[in-house]
């Protein structure tokens, strides 16, 4: 572990661009926080936001019902995505690829219109799947309502199990078989494998997925905006989403946002801290040695069948079912349920009408370039922490670390408030109104989803492939390209996707900057949907999953190409 | 609720209702000359919230009377960050948008900072009704409105006052905004004690809430409610996709004004001036009505002032706009209670 003098000036300058990306924005929130107007140029400083915050009885009830999703919606995702993970990577589960490619594809929906899938789909009045049931069984109510608490959590964890899927994959992917080789032959049963092998040593790729998916279920609004909202369940994002844009009296009111994120600032802070702990002793964690080895694939036997089932099932509830509405929608003049009396109406006028607006081949080619960039740039950046920290001995590791793991706490429009005030007062840089304001927004906002992958995979690798390199006369660079990144390609290449994904879906941030020419594929969806056309947002959804699927495709031929060449 | 210019602004109202022209000032600056000056600066920067691709219709039919003059939409999502984008704007860099049109919160909020520039509109030609203030002109409006699923609920069933609004039968059968202005805006006519009194009867049919209107006139063309209480710009997108869903105004109406503005340091104000001068004509209040389906009920020939002629409107005076905050701060409130309701 001597890298810290081999490239001293790695960590200087990774702690001056974390800073400038996330500090600067952290420090305007604080600052927001406790200006009576909420803006941090205006007079005057007070604590009244607080007051107001957390004062309010009505905030702790919001917290209550946003503590059930969010803790329904981690624990639903983690055994979810992770009994898939597990499948996908440690079992011999046929058709590999395409399991990849049909559990990570969810995450390119837009979650909005995944819960509009679900309202057509299961809606007490109008929903599909209740017709049915309705007509095959003769009930007098419908079976199914998403407009619940358990619909929320339902249709959110179908959105979050990519993530989780990702994150895990490539840890159970790294994980040595000689372990469970080892307890199997002492006889250790399946439950006690789990307990004492797979999560010690899945530990710090579980608190990853855990914090983030936790963040994520305080601050997400689309779905429980979509099917909590209409029957009076308000999550603490729906009050978020209310300050900054229908609260009266004329502006956004940015002191209390900036009030509430200090909350997910502080149980953000928890979480690091408790990350660190466990990460602490990082050798605990080392499953790939310079032993060859490969991992170990779990004949499912008679399960096998269930097996690939459970992946059916999950891929026809999170895309095959919303989509095929989706489809459905995109075909039809208005939004309307599946009804025979609808197939005469429909029409491909709006994929025509949406091709044959200029503003969306604008729009799209903003998304590609803006999302391939900022997905490039951050899973770089996301690389560099993850060796920073674990491979290196430099004095701010710690607080390139924390740094890195803070903007998963800052509420998209807060990043989106304070990217202005930042490119407005350093007008040299001549990012404000453009896309480019974009790419350092997503940059810091997805930071911290990439650190935490590229820091769960690093840790799993024994530095002694390094030493060997280097003890070869490998130089540091050399190093990282033969060995280090080979290793933990999948896991960046997974992350590169998710970014890319993330972007191309993104909404809060990319409508606060919006400026004349900016606009991306997901501002023209929103605008279509804002704008009292459905039907056209459900047309551009469909084209942008098409789109999404040929990425994740090339993706898993390009992870197992060097999966391949990794392990021979 | 006695004021002047209330008075004044629903004076205005009911003529413009009425189907009479408002009085037109005599344009005391010249047009031509305005567009020459307007035509050597930089575009004319607009803050607007409606989709890009209606504002370009309206840019284009303002540019074929003023070939000349530039004109480019910056679309905010909503009033709110409009504000706050110009607040920031003007902070960091001393200009912000040239046109900036939102509600009157958010034009009072902006003149309470000096960030709108004084208009002397009469020398413009802006009928003296569209300007409750030198800062602003009313441009469009947000009609309030009750819309209906034909299929589930017969035209003569259909609500024709906020009483057949409120009748229990429409028990969980009712779709709402989320926020409670309409109410916010009736108590400007039947009083804030008598409104609250209507809020509690609404929430008490448990009505589904939507983010906005938008998927609310879509709900109920697709029959997931069958009644709802939207606007009628944003009822008017499904009604034209042929689906199921017919609308009226109720007896009351209540109503939020558009209103229109040119900011302080603005790069071309007379661009700005002009393109607000030619919305106020009725060649650019029906551009205008005709892209956004948002109309200005204080031209008579709008579609807006057709369907809203003849009622009775509602809504607080431009310099109330802080009252009215506090009002739809409580009524929000309140509506929110619907899941303890249910």
């Amino acid at each position: 572990m001597t890298t810290q003098r081999r490239v001293p000036l790695l960590s200087p300058a990774l702690l001056a661009l974390l800073v400038y990306l996330v500090a600067v924005p952290l420090a305007l929130l604080l600052v927001a926080s406790f200006k009576p107007s909420g803006l941090p140029l205006d007079e005057g400083w007070g604590v009244g936001h607080y007051l107001t915050v957390y004062g309010d009885p009505g905030f702790w009830k919001l917290l209550g019902n946003t503590l059930q999703f969010a803790i329904g919606c981690a624990v639903g995702a983690l055994a979810l995505g992770g009994g898939l993970a597990w499948l996908v990577e440690r079992t011999d589960l046929p058709f590999k690829g395409a399991s990849r490619v049909m559990i990570a594809l969810p995450m390119v929906v837009p979650p909005f219109l995944l819960a509009m899938g679900w309202v057509l789909l299961a809606s007490p009045r109008t929903g599909f799947l209740n017709q049915i049931a309705r007509d095959a069984f003769g009930l007098a109510s419908a079976p199914l309502n998403v407009y619940s608490m358990g619909g929320m959590v339902f249709v959110e964890v179908l959105a979050l199990v990519p993530s989780v899927y990702l994150i895990l994959s490539a840890a159970f992917r790294n994980m040595d078989p000689a372990l469970e080789e080892a307890a199997l032959a002492s006889g250790a049963r399946w439950p006690q494998m789990v307990r004492r092998i797979f999560v010690p040593l899945l530990a710090p790729a579980l608190l990853a997925a855990a914090a983030y998916l936790t963040i994520v279920g305080f601050l997400v609004f689309d779905v429980p905006g979509t099917l909590g909202m209409p029957v009076g369940i308000f999550v603490v994002s729906s009050r978020i989403v209310y300050l900054a844009t229908d609260q009266s009296g004329g502006t956004s009111a940015y002191g209390q946002i900036a009030a509430i994120a200090v909350t997910f600032l502080v149980l953000l802070l928890a979480l690091a801290w408790a990350y660190r702990r466990l990460t602490a002793r990082a050798s605990r964690f080392v499953t790939v040695t310079g032993k060859g080895w490969r991992p170990r694939q779990l004949a499912l036997g008679a399960f096998k069948p269930v097996a690939v089932a459970l992946v059916l099932v999950y891929f026809l509830l999170a895309v095959v079912a919303p989509l095929g509405l989706l489809l459905w929608t995109s075909f039809t003049p208005f939004l309307a349920p599946v009804s025979l009396s609808m197939v005469e109406r429909m029409s491909l006028a709006q994929h025509v009408a949406v091709w044959s607006n200029p503003r969306v081949g604008v729009a799209a080619w903003n998304s590609l370039w803006v999302s391939v960039v900022a997905a490039t740039v951050v899973v770089a950046i996301a690389f560099a922490v993850a060796w920073t920290v674990l491979r290196t001995r430099q004095p701010a590791r710690r607080t390139i670390d924390v740094l890195a793991f803070m903007p998963l706490a800052i509420p998209g429009t807060m990043i989106g408030m304070a990217l202005v005030y930042v490119y407005l007062t350093l007008s040299f840089v001549p990012v404000y109104g453009t896309a480019w304001i974009l790419v350092i927004a997503y940059v810091t906002v997805y930071l911290s989803f990439t650190s935490r992958t590229a820091n769960a995979t690093l840790i799993q690798i024994h530095p002694e492939l390094e030493e060997a390199a280097r003890t070869s006369g490998a130089p540091a660079a050399t190093t990282v390209r033969r060995i280090v990144l080979p290793l933990m390609l999948p896991a960046l290449a997974g992350a590169w996707v998710w970014v890319v994904a993330h972007v191309m879906r993104e909404l809060s941030t990319a409508l606060l900057l919006q400026g004349e020419d900016n606009a991306t594929l997901a501002v023209q969806l929103w605008s279509y949907w804002a704008g009292g056309e459905p039907t056209k947002a459900a047309a551009v959804g469909v084209w942008l999953v098409v789109a999404m699927t040929v990425v994740t495709v090339l993706w898993q031929w390009l992870s197992n190409r060097s999966h391949r060449t990794v392990h021979g | 609720m006695a004021h002047p210019q209330r008075r004044r602004l629903l004076a205005g109202l009911a003529a413009g209702t009425s189907g009479l022209h408002l009085p037109t000032a005599r344009a005391a600056v010249d047009p031509k000359a305005l567009a020459r000056t307007a035509a050597g600066k930089p575009p004319v920067s607009w803050y607007e919230s409606s989709p890009t691709e209606q504002i370009d219709k309206v840019i284009a039919a303002f540019n074929t009377v003023h070939p000349g003059v530039r004109v480019r939409q910056t679309r905010l999502i909503g009033g709110n960050e409009l504000a706050v984008r110009a607040v920031q704007e003007s902070q960091a860099r001393g200009y912000t948008g040239d046109v900036l049109t939102g509600g009157a919160d958010h034009t009072w909020q902006l003149g309470e900072r000096k960030l709108l520039e004084p208009v002397e509109w009469a020398g413009l030609g802006v009928p003296r009704a569209m300007t409750p203030s030198p800062l602003v002109m009313a441009t469009t409006a947000s009609v309030y409105v009750v819309l209906w699923n034909t299929r589930k609920v017969s035209d003569a069933e259909a609500p024709r006052t906020w009483e057949d609004v409120l009748h229990p039968k429409w028990t969980q059968r009712m779709g709402s905004w989320v926020r409670a202005a309409a109410f916010a805006q009736l108590a400007a006519t039947i009083g804030p004690d008598t409104a609250r009194r209507q809020l509690e009867r609404f929430i008490a049919l448990k009505p589904m809430l939507f983010k906005s209107t938008f998927p609310l006139a879509q709900a109920v063309g697709a029959g997931e409610v069958d009644v709802g209480i939207g606007f009628y710009h944003s009822t008017l997108p499904p009604i034209n996709a042929g689906a199921p869903v017919r609308m009226r105004a109720l007896d009351v109406v209540p109503m939020h004004i558009i209103y229109s503005a040119v900011s302080r340091g603005a790069r071309n104000p007379e661009g700005a001036r002009l393109l607000l001068a030619w919305l106020s004509t009725e060649a650019g209040a029906l551009a205008y009505e005709q892209a956004t389906g948002r109309g200005n009920p204080l031209i008579a020939t709008t579609e807006t002032a057709k369907f809203i002629a003849g009622r009775r409107v509602s809504e607080w005076p431009h310099d109330k706009s802080g009252d009215l905050a506090a009002l739809n701060e409580f009524y929000n409130r309140l509506l929110e209670g619907v899941g303890a309701a249910r």
